[in-house]
């Protein structure tokens, strides 16, 4: 089996897990409870909050562990329910993930304004065009830092000083789940924003694990109430066996990732190179502009992507069409057809999407793959055109 | 508590009763078997009596959704001693007096034992007089009660029963022989299949998969269907056959641009599906069409179609509406699987101005133009067999 679906979710990291079994049958105790076993558990929470905290450049008190990115998406635009109900706008783009994006919608329905961003082709939002949208009437600006589709990187830092700008007191969220293989990661610690979140599965840990970054003097209100947990911010007996599982990959990554980074680009390269000298595919990738090299996003001049996918399935390799293909409607196209693609273009898309843990074999398998099915299929498909 | 099944229509079909009745038990039995229920099934002249030792919520379920059942009517069983059915009547309908508190009642006698020494008028009068000692407050009222009590004389014993049931109706499964249903994944197709079971059919699938135009998801999505299905009759398992015939769906879109393509490509299946019936011993095939529907539904084109395909093939959707169709989808809880988003292969290449008045003559020349022998002559080579 060739995994090429990372954009979706990652294998764990085995040898970060390896331990996590007995960490398990040991830590059982409630981190709430106020005794020896209690305090144990507690401290192993700590420290993988720390460890998070040190990577991402916040003290620990601005980290918070929750479900995942749907959860921090949904809490920081929920969150922030006073300044909406005084009629503030939230500003982003018509390309963010979905639970962005229908968020955003569910507050709009109850009334909340929406100002979206303009882009240019690509989804690169237009940073010289903010004027007249960003003002002081906008209490928010959500963005995806790495597109989940498309991987294309914004241009964060550019974003956040034009916002500043002209609206010195608008909040910032950064949905920055993809970030991990592109260079803002490491921009992360410098740059001004006010919430950032995140997801535990995407970076080879468990899925059910998220974490939220609230700066320091900014507030929000959190979505449940209940226990004193997370500094009363997410009530709810933590997710042990999550967290320290967070932990111990974030140990292991940040080690390994320079290597691991090294690695994923030369697949991408080699990824890249190979679909250049095949006939029929097109890399949905503008020039200019930046992509995390982890994510590929390709089309078939012809073939629709639930076509690649389920051919590219019969011969064990996992790859996504990054859209519900049943319908030829553009909304589920919502993210292509936003970045200025075509609506065919944007049916016949794959999302190839990569790991440390994949190998040049799969590159080259995958890159052999595509070029028999284009040439298989492709013809019927242009004849039919 | 005990259950008096009846089944209406087929008590019509004279000589054919019997052959009619044992299905009936069958299914019952099977169905209480596959479902591990507490519950028997055992003749009674004219009727079937189901005796259960499971919750009446979960046996009424059970039993009026049998193909076949007309009504059923839950009954209180006493032994063939009519002094003792005077003496244990009153503590028995009790509870459903005070529970239910009518106003007024009417006792209605049937003697299917005509050995039985009092006429059915002359038991009525009796006990309804027993009735109105015990329960002073009620009045009796012959056209309109709030309250029947039904009595049945037969020589096994008296059932009474406070509540009739109406069953689904139809014919008992596989009374009128076995077909094969072309399952497609969409709305109707599913719909079809549980009409043709209600008349009485057994049935067994078939999917055409045409890889990778379809993938695994639409295929798991008929599994279900399929399943879904066969579950609403009385069978622990069914056939689905998957027919494998991208080749000839690659055939078709090779030969161009073709206003017949989508017509093609379901002649192409009947054919096949029926040279596979044939083979199987199926009586009939079964499809989803409803007249009008889209553009191969027309009746020219499912005229033109028959012609073509010259297999017997029944399609019990064709005067449902779409809101119809949906509906009874939704009662069948198919909706939900159908609903989930995967292609069908009818919804790719679809012609840009597909023929809604097609030549049969030309449909017949461009069918003759398909490879088609290998599909026909040895459909299993292209089959694979599965249990749903």
């Amino acid at each position: 089996m060739t995994y090429l679906d990372n954009a979706a979710t990652t294998p764990p990291l085995k040898e970060a897990l390896l331990s996590l079994q007995e960490a398990l049958a040991d830590y059982y105790a409630n981190p709430s409870s106020l005794h020896q076993a209690g305090f144990r558990t507690a401290a192993l929470r700590e420290e993988a909050r720390q460890r998070a905290a040190d990577l991402l450049g916040v003290s620990p008190g601005e980290v918070i562990f929750n479900s995942g990115a749907t959860e921090g998406n949904n809490t920081v635009l929920r969150g922030i329910g006073p300044l909406l109900k005084r009629g503030k706008k939230i500003a982003l783009t018509a390309i963010g993930h979905a639970s962005v994006e229908n968020t955003a919608r569910a507050l709009e329905r109850e009334g909340t304004p929406l100002v979206r961003l303009p882009l240019i082709k690509g989804g690169l939002i237009d940073t010289e065009h903010l004027e007249g949208l960003l003002d002081s009437s906008c209490a928010l600006l959500s963005v995806t830092a790495v597109n989940n589709e498309t991987g294309l990187i914004q241009p964060i830092q550019d974003l956040i000083r034009q916002a500043r700008a002209l609206h010195p007191d608008i909040l910032v969220h950064v949905d920055a789940v993809q970030s991990f293989w592109s260079p803002l990661w490491q921009e992360w610690p410098a740059l001004d924003w006010d919430f950032l979140t995140l997801s535990a599965h995407k970076i080879h840990a468990l899925k059910g694990t998220g974490l939220l970054l609230i700066r320091k003097g900014r507030h929000l209100h959190p979505l449940l109430t209940g226990g004193e947990q997370e500094h009363s911010f997410r009530p709810g007996t933590e997710n042990m066996p999550g967290i320290i599982a967070l932990g111990m990959v974030l140990r292991q990554l940040a080690k390994k990732r320079d290597s691991f980074l090294r690695k994923i680009r030369r697949l991408e390269e080699s990824f890249i190179s190979g679909i250049d000298s095949l006939d029929g595919y097109i890399l949905n990738r503008e020039k200019g502009l930046s992509y995390s090299p982890h994510i590929l996003s390709l089309a078939h001049d012809f073939i629709p992507g639930s076509v690649l996918q389920n051919a590219l399935s019969e011969r064990e390799i996992c790859v996504s069409t990054g859209s519900a293909c049943s319908d030829r409607d553009k909304k589920n196209h919502r993210v292509l057809v936003n970045s200025g693609y075509t609506g065919r273009q944007a049916l016949n898309t794959i999302r190839v999407s990569l790991s440390p843990l994949n190998s040049e074999e799969d590159i080259t398998s995958t890159l052999s793959a595509l070029d028999e099915i284009s040439k298989t299929i492709g013809p019927l498909y242009r004849k039919v055109q | 508590m005990d259950y008096l099944v009846s089944y209406g229509e087929l008590a019509l079909k004279g000589k054919n009763r019997r052959f009619f009745e044992r299905k009936l038990l069958q299914s019952l039995k099977n169905i209480f078997k596959r479902e591990k229920l507490s519950m028997e099934a055992s003749f009674l002249y004219g009727k079937i009596l189901v005796k259960s030792k499971e919750e009446h919520r979960i046996s009424e379920e059970v039993l009026k959704n049998v193909f076949g059942v007309a009504a059923l009517r839950p009954v209180y069983s006493f032994p063939y001693d009519y002094e003792r059915l005077k003496e244990e009547l009153i503590p028995v309908l009790r509870p459903a007096v005070e529970a239910g508190s009518p106003r007024t009642f009417r006792i209605t006698a049937k003697r299917a034992f005509k050995h039985f020494p009092v006429d059915s008028m002359a038991v009525a009068r009796e006990l309804g007089r027993l009735v109105l000692d015990h329960f002073p407050e009620l009045q009796v009222d012959l056209t309109r009660p709030d309250l029947e009590i039904t009595v049945d004389i037969r020589s096994e014993g008296f059932f009474v029963s406070l509540e009739k049931i109406k069953g689904i109706g139809g014919f008992p499964e596989g009374s009128q022989g076995r077909a094969l249903l072309l399952l497609s994944g969409g709305i109707d197709s599913p719909v079809a299949g549980y009409l043709a079971m209600k008349r009485g059919l057994t049935l067994d699938f078939i999917y055409f998969h045409t890889p990778p135009f379809t993938g695994e998801g639409a295929l798991n999505k008929v599994r279900s269907l399929a399943e879904t299905l066969r579950r609403r009759g009385s069978r622990s398992r069914g056939n689905l056959y998957i027919a494998d015939i991208a080749g000839l769906q690659k055939e078709i879109i090779s030969q161009g641009k073709n206003d017949y393509a989508t017509l093609l490509l379901r002649v192409a299946m009947l054919k096949m599906a029926g040279a596979w019936a044939r083979q199987q011993g199926y009586d009939a095939l079964v499809t989803g069409d409803s007249l009008g529907q889209v553009a191969s539904q027309t009746i020219h084109s499912l005229a033109a179609v028959d012609a073509v395909v010259q297999s017997f093939t029944l399609r019990p959707l064709i005067g449902y509406d779409k809101t119809e169709i949906m509906a009874l989808a939704e009662s069948l809880g198919t909706m939900e699987i159908s609903n989930r988003p995967f292609e069908d292969c009818c919804s790719l290449f679809v012609p840009e101005h597909p023929a809604t008045r097609p030549g049969e003559a030309i449909l017949r020349q461009e069918t003759e133009k398909l490879p088609l022998g290998p599909y026909l002559e040895t459909p299993d080579q292209f089959i694979r067999a599965e249990r749903v």
